[in-house]
């Protein structure tokens, strides 16, 4: 089992290698390159801006959330919810 | 489970252009190469022209005849290349730590975080359509 799955890990490595080669001979950068630009400088990017993304969504429905009207099925708020929904 | 298969999707995405990258590239590689853990598409030999498992092998040579934009910046980005493989070689297993780091863990985290705030976005219409 432990073979099987170092196999796979293998195999899985390889491919992935091969296609930042490829990546590489198809955009005509290097693969130093490719690398630099994908692990160093898009992912990390991606990640910091997604993880923002998500803090701020988060802290909006909080926000719409505490608004809701406390009494269910009474149409009208104390405070119209609209002004903190963006 | 439909929301599994929602976070999985920029995963699978993401895998399908690879391999569609991968396979287009395959049918303009004249010369693949075959190594003790497995067989490899491209050629493991040296060429200026081309990179190839040697840029793989040997990074200075890539860095050498194959850079084209990188070359004003290697005092920033070597430090943080080779810091990135030091890592990976100090947990024992660079292949499966390749693997699990980048190829598995990071995109997962990627993938989670593209999703989630599209969730949330739907949460806060819904909201709103009730409210207003």
């Amino acid at each position: 089992m432990v073979k099987m799955l170092s196999y796979l890990v293998e195999c899985v490595f390889i491919y992935c290698t091969d296609f930042m080669i490829n990546l590489a001979n198809l955009t005509g950068l290097s693969y130093y390159e490719v690398n630099a630009l994908v692990f160093l400088l898009a992912w990390p990017a991606l990640t910091a801006g997604l993880l923002l993304l998500l803090i701020v969504q988060q802290q909006r429905l909080r926000k719409a959330r505490q608004y809701r009207c406390l009494v269910p099925g009474k149409t009208s708020c104390l405070v119209d919810p609209r002004r903190y929904l963006l | 489970m439909k929301k599994l298969s929602l976070y999985l999707l920029p995963l699978l995405l993401a895998f399908s252009a690879m391999v569609a990258v991968n396979e287009y590239a395959r049918g303009t590689i004249r010369e693949s190469s075959v190594s003790p853990k497995g067989h490899r598409m491209n050629p493991s030999v040296a060429t200026p022209d081309a990179c190839t498992w040697n840029c793989y092998n040997d990074t200075g040579y890539c860095k050498r005849h194959h850079v084209k934009w990188a070359g004003d910046y290697f005092a920033f980005i070597d430090p943080l290349y080779f810091g990135m493989i030091r890592a990976l070689l100090a947990t024992g297993e660079y292949g499966m730590a390749n693997v699990l780091f980048l190829v598995v863990l990071w995109p997962l985290l990627m993938s989670y975080l593209l999703v989630k705030p599209l969730l949330i976005q739907f949460q806060i219409r819904r909201l709103r359509k009730r409210h207003g």
